[in-house]
């Protein structure tokens, strides 16, 4: 127990390490290093002694579950690390432009051993927001005091300071919203940047032999082809010309996940049945 | 002032005050009036929630003002589930107590529902992460007042008293420490899901790993007699990690967190 207790203060030690704010972010640099990883693996050493250092009935299985959780966790991110590859890919929005490769940061692009093309994309709005930009009361700059939503007739209830109607903030030719506009007493209206509700495209995988097969792509919903997972992370909110696309594969994710959801159930049976700390007497 | 605002500050304003009389009403002895308060008090509190998720046309849970109305609302049920649970009903004068801060905090707070989710926020895991982490964090700062309380006590009326509030405090925490657990690594599953990556070291992420493993080093103390006396300090530090996970990731500038920026 006491060492387990130990090294938990040394991940500890390097976590709070690895969090001190510095220029261009944190040090993350630290859980890189072969001590982090020296420690990690021997965290995952000492829970497998505890998982089975002694006999349990299945009524407190929720320690050793919690135990080997963390060290399926472990042992799957490693495999990640070591064997997995995982890269960007910019999409243009035709089936003209095929991809068969990722980019990598710091490293060599690697190659999908497919092509892959997005041939549809479709993405909706929210209603534009604008910013109310007031003047300081000491004559400084002007300050963003609220965000105001462009209401369902069109309008911008502006409270105190009135009510603006919507074709006086939209181009009477385009409809396109005006970027600002001068309220009488000198607050100004600026229109925020617009935030998508929805976006969505598909993709077109082709292998060898001309075949090709689709898959719909949206966020928190990657598409799958090959072992290779694609999450669509940005698109080109100017010309939409194109999808940004982060391509994984990860040989340690199903450890991974398996490690997650044996680390939440344990915890909750350790906890939740277990009478108190003396389930987890050394 | 904007109207909403007015509304809002008026509801955030009520239920502070009920759950305060609760407290002052509990603190006397008096549990029958003391107990019709604290639920009055949740009363307004959960209409104030309803409101804000009018207001914001979807969960409200999209800026550290609907955070903490939100945190308000979880300390009744989770005192009926402690007393019911580990007969601990003595503890509901610090529940009513909690119950008041965040709301206190949240009338200084920006209401601006100009709030849109994002589409990697429109995830079925966005309320049950963020649900778990508010249950626990709530938890957690009861069971840090119990601690603090306990020594107190201790200090004053000897070790008898010391040891009824730390055995409530443990009891506390194993309550909460599983709603930690699963907000944690629902986030991992989240974030796989949205980037393709279960971890970034991305400071919010950082922080409350590291909040989650002092705690686990608290329960560790708690289980082996030698370690005990470290149990206290391991709490004091995980509860200080929490703050800084909660409260300073967000209102720092350096520390600030780019994957939850909307958090």
């Amino acid at each position: 127990m006491r060492l387990a207790v130990a090294i938990l203060v040394a991940l500890v030690a390097f976590l709070l390490v690895g969090a001190i704010p510095v220029e261009d972010g944190a040090q993350i640099v630290v859980f890189h290093t072969p001590a982090f990883i020296a420690l990690a693996a021997a965290l995952a050493l000492s829970l497998v002694r505890c998982a089975f250092g002694r006999r349990w009935r299945w009524r407190r299985a929720g320690f050793p579950a919690v135990h080997l959780g963390v060290v399926a966790i472990l042992a799957g991110a490693l495999a990640g690390h070591l064997a997995g590859k995982r890269g960007d890919m910019v999409l243009p929005l035709t089936d003209k432009h095929v991809t068969d490769r990722i980019e990598r940061p710091g490293g060599p692009p690697a190659a999908l051993g497919f092509g892959v093309s997005a041939i549809q994309f479709d993405v909706a709005w929210y209603d534009p927001v604008y910013g109310l930009y007031e003047p300081a009361p000491d004559g400084g700059r002007h300050r963003l005091t609220r965000s105001v939503p462009v209401g369902p007739d069109g309008s911008l209830d502006l409270g105190p300071l009135g009510r603006v109607a919507g074709a006086d903030l939209r181009d009477k030719a385009t409809g396109a919203w005006a970027p600002q506009y001068r309220l009488a007493g000198g607050a100004v209206l600026a229109l925020l940047p617009r935030t998508p509700r929805y976006y969505a495209a598909t993709l077109r995988f082709t292998a060898g032999g001309g075949k090709s097969e689709l898959r719909p792509l949206a966020v928190n919903h990657p598409a799958v082809f090959r072992g290779w997972r694609f999450y669509l992370v940005d698109f080109d909110k100017e010309e939409r010309r194109y999808i940004v696309v982060t391509a994984r594969r990860d040989p340690g994710r199903p450890a991974v996940i398996a490690g997650i959801w044996l680390v939440i159930a344990g915890t909750a049976l350790l906890c939740f049945l277990g009478r108190g700390g003396g389930d987890a007497q050394a | 002032m904007h109207r909403p605002d007015l509304v809002l500050n008026l509801l955030l304003a009520a239920a502070a005050a009920l759950y305060l009389a609760a407290w002052l009403l509990l603190l006397r002895g008096r549990r029958r009036s003391g107990y019709g308060t604290f639920a009055a008090g949740w009363a307004v509190n959960l209409v104030l929630v309803g409101v804000n998720a009018a207001l914001a046309k979807g969960p409200p849970l999209g800026n550290m003002y609907h955070v903490q109305v939100v945190l308000a609302l979880c300390f009744g049920p989770l005192f009926a589930v402690q007393a019911a649970r580990s007969k601990l009903a003595w503890t509901g004068v610090y529940f009513a107590l909690v119950s008041a801060l965040p709301l206190v905090g949240a009338l200084f707070m920006s209401k601006d529902v100009g709030w849109r989710r994002m589409p990697a926020l429109q995830s079925p895991w966005f309320v049950p992460h963020v649900a778990a982490y508010m249950l626990s964090y709530a938890l957690a700062g009861v069971a840090f007042g119990l601690a603090l309380v306990g020594r107190a006590k201790g200090r004053r009326l000897g070790l008898e008293d010391a040891g009824r509030y730390d055995r409530a405090c443990l009891e506390t925490l194993r309550l909460a420490f599983p709603f930690m657990t699963f907000g944690m690594l629902s986030g991992a599953l989240w974030a796989e899901e949205a980037w393709g990556a279960y971890w970034s070291w991305d400071p919010k992420e950082t922080w409350s790993l590291i909040t989650w493993m002092l705690y686990v080093i608290y329960f560790h103390c708690c289980a082996d007699r030698r370690l005990s006396r470290y149990a206290m300090p391991a709490q004091v530090l995980a509860f200080a990690a929490l703050l800084t996970t909660f409260f300073l990731v967000n209102l720092w500038p350096k520390l600030a967190s780019v994957l939850h920026g909307y958090a």
